[in-house]
């Protein structure tokens, strides 16, 4: 791994004054523009290793799938805001907590099904806060999605639902979804509140269904419910033989400018694209629309005809950088490969030049891959996502050469080696170098804070009739087989791992970098966490795969849970060296929110656990504060 | 009763009661509790204490003492390194102590008949 001392002398950036401004945590990433930094000073590496648990609190909303209960997952920011901390669970209920105290101050539960319409598991990534700047009942409002497509719409004061927003408090988001509809919408994420504006995608199921669902971005009105505009994803004639295109994750916003940007996720079926060859600019995109009007300013598709699933995962992150004297209005989209764009917000052009390279093709039948696809030369790519780590002797040693003997088998050809039939390799992994937890940047002086995973992963290609022979005509996501129905192809996806279960390619397998946006270089790139297979840990240099993001403060520290090993972590944001850890329940695997309440700073993290990382599951929601003198 | 090996006794009580903390948690989460690995440190510390009873009561002399002994240092070794990869430090260090201590026990049991 590359390590680059932090330079001594940094070129200060100029700060939009709002970012740098940040005491509360209003939203999934914390404001508008996806920074995640948090003006907090008295959070420093000096001052860290004293950090008290003030308060746990238990949801309740929690279940490790052994029940009648699907399992939960979840992911949620808490959102600070109007002197309290709001929490959505994956039982699809708010709950408002004193921030001091973790006292409960009222909860609301939508009574949602808790069935796993079209995810796996129960998942919730938190909730959102609107306020209209006057006084009365409803003019601060909490917004709770659920699996079956309800937006709810609450006091935040007090909980009760608000009666003048859609039908009594909840509008069905599913009247929508009219066309290819195999599956309900599911709201998963938060909406992104833009003025009085919210603006909202929606969660589908991946890797089932050939035609889907076409993605969309949908605008409706703070107060009223009411549809205010619907921008589609997917060509209109492309819609019979597609679908998804869909925006799952949390977005940003530049009120001044007046857009959105939308990371889109890719087109169905996702690992075969036989049947949609021609082009789908605005899939596997950040594209930005104009607020009031939904129509679509600029786009930049990060990758063409995409047959991995790299679906856009995360919000862009919104910085200020200068260029030959000028400041330039900048965002930086962090993708599941690792690379990072960084674009003129306000017009999509690349600030660092982007290189067409020649990529592997595909010979499956039907496919027709593009012969090149964008590589950003600057800034540095996340976790080397260009060179496939090598076979781990250790794990090679213990599988007698399973291995070795796998790496000759399976094709890798480089990156965007496709799917196939023999078997390929992809690195990073479906789950991404990045997923939700997107990056931090510190406004200040324009770094870049990022956890990246080193996943390799194996998939093939299945055709039909086999697929179906061994899946008795049906399948799904818990063996790694999953049906992409009414295409020629399943798929069978897994880590590569040996018979053990020990991964067989090279640490680390998680990495924590920081990078100079004004420069493009790669300040230091160290292993992160600790990965932990049946509750042995691996070496600190190992690394741990992550999922969740990072938040940097103004006193230079970086919190950050997101490891396999359930610890949540501040680091110096000048080194990347862990300066404070703390054991959790289960992997903290969102955002902690970071702010000043009543003239104390606090960290809160929801420790609720993914399967992807490990087994354990969690309702905890803890909270660290410096002692008080 | 051999009172030679209380303090092999001790020390694998003492990480036999570290290992059931570990696997169950009483007093809160441990980071490893109710995984294999912690399974497999608490199998290893009660494997210990059982053979360094056994040892005490019957009191075998040579090869039987040799055996037992040999049994519980590797059930001790591998044990304090389970601990330490579960990061049981307390466990890996009560493991590794016992390890040691079973060591002259061992050579002494040789030189009987």
């Amino acid at each position: 791994m590359k390590k680059i001392l932090f330079p001594a002398a940094m070129i200060l950036l100029s700060a939009q004054t709002a970012l740098a401004q940040q005491d509360s945590w209003t939203s999934f990433h914390g404001d508008l523009g996806s920074t995640k930094f948090s003006n907090t000073q008295s959070l420093t590496p000096d001052t860290v290793g004293d950090l008290e648990r003030v308060w746990e609190y238990r949801t309740g909303d929690v279940a490790d799938g052994s029940g009648d209960l699907p399992e939960t997952v979840w992911s949620a920011t808490p959102v600070y805001a109007n002197g309290t901390l709001y929490l959505g669970t994956p039982f699809y209920r708010i709950i408002a907590l004193d921030p001091a105290t973790g006292g409960e101050r009222w909860s609301y539960d939508s009574e949602s099904a808790l069935e796993p319409l079209t995810q796996p598991a129960l998942k919730n990534r938190g909730v959102a806060y609107w306020e209209s700047g006057q006084d009365g009942a409803c003019e601060k409002r909490v917004y709770l999605g659920t699996m079956d497509a309800e937006l709810h719409a609450v006091d935040a004061d007090t909980g009760e639902r608000c009666a003048d927003f859609a039908d009594g408090g909840v509008l069905n988001v599913n009247q929508w979804n009219d066309v290819n509809d195999v599956f309900p919408f599911s709201l998963l994420q938060p909406p992104l509140v833009a003025g009085d504006t919210l603006l909202l995608g929606w969660a589908g199921m991946d890797w089932e269904y050939s035609v889907a669902p076409p993605g969309n971005l949908l605008a409706i009105d703070a107060r009223t419910g009411e549809l205010l505009w619907d921008t589609g994803f997917i060509p209109e004639e492309l819609i019979p033989r597609t679908g998804t295109a869909n925006i799952w994750t949390a977005m940003t916003a530049d009120l001044d400018l007046g857009l959105v940007y939308a990371p889109v996720s890719s087109p169905s079926p996702n690992y075969w694209g036989g049947d949609r060859t021609d082009p789908i600019p605005l899939a596997t995109s950040v594209t930005a629309l104009d607020i009031a009007t939904g129509e679509i300013v600029w786009s930049f598709q990060h990758i063409r005809h995409d047959i991995w699933d790299y679906d856009t995962p995360s919000a862009p992150s919104l910085v200020d950088i200068p260029r030959d004297g000028e400041i330039i209005p900048a965002l930086v989209q962090a993708t599941k490969q690792g690379f990072l764009f960084v674009l003129d917000r306000r017009t999509g052009e690349p600030l660092f030049p982007i290189e067409e390279r020649a990529v592997p093709q595909s010979t499956t039948q039907g496919e027709v891959t593009v012969p090149t696809q964008p590589f950003p030369t600057l800034p540095a790519a996340l976790g080397n996502p260009e060179q496939l780590p090598d076979v781990w002797a250790l794990s090679d040693l213990v599988s007698l050469g399973q291995c070795s003997r796998e790496r000759e088998q399976y094709l890798y050809e480089g990156m965007f080696t496709p799917p196939s039939e023999q078997g390929t390799l992809f690195f990073p992994g479906t789950a991404g170098a990045t997923n939700w937890g997107g990056v931090a940047i510190d406004p200040r002086n324009g770094i870049l804070y990022a956890n990246a995973s080193r996943i390799v992963q194996f998939i093939r290609l299945i055709p039909r009739a086999e697929y179906e022979q061994i899946n008795d005509g049906g399948g799904g996501n818990e063996e790694g087989f999953s049906p992409q129905a009414d295409s020629p192809y399943g798929i069978y996806l897994t880590d590569w791992s040996n018979w053990l279960g020990i991964p067989c390619w090279e640490p680390p397998f998680g990495t924590f970098s920081a990078i100079d946006l004004a420069t493009g270089d790669l300040l230091y790139e160290v292993p992160f966490g600790m990965a932990q297979f049946n509750g042995f840990y691996g070496l600190r240099d190992w690394g741990s795969p992550t999922l969740g993001g990072p938040v940097v403060t103004a006193g230079g520290v970086v919190f950050i849970g997101a490891s396999m090993d359930s610890r949540v972590r501040a680091l110096d944001a000048a080194t990347g060296e862990e300066v404070w850890s703390d054991l959790v329940e289960a992997p903290a695997v969102s955002i902690p929110a970071v702010f000043t309440h009543e003239g104390e700073d606090y960290v809160v993290f929801a420790v609720g656990g993914n399967s992807i990382l490990k087994p354990e599951v969690s309702d905890q929601a803890v909270a660290y504060r410096l002692p008080r003198d | 009763m051999d009172r030679i090996f209380f303090p092999a006794l001790l020390l694998s009580v003492i990480g036999a009661i570290l290992g059931l903390i570990a696997f169950f948690g009483p007093f809160g989460n441990t980071g490893v509790d109710g995984t294999v690995g912690a399974g497999l440190a608490l199998l290893g510390s009660v494997t210990i204490t059982l053979i360094v009873i056994i040892v005490m009561i019957w009191q075998p002399l040579g090869g039987w003492r040799l055996t037992l002994c040999a049994l519980a240092m590797f059930a001790a070794f591998l044990t304090a390194i389970a601990a330490f990869f579960l990061m049981q430090y307390m466990l890996a260090f009560a493991m590794a102590l016992a390890f040691f201590v079973l060591i002259p026990l061992m050579i002494n049991g040789r030189r009987h008949p």
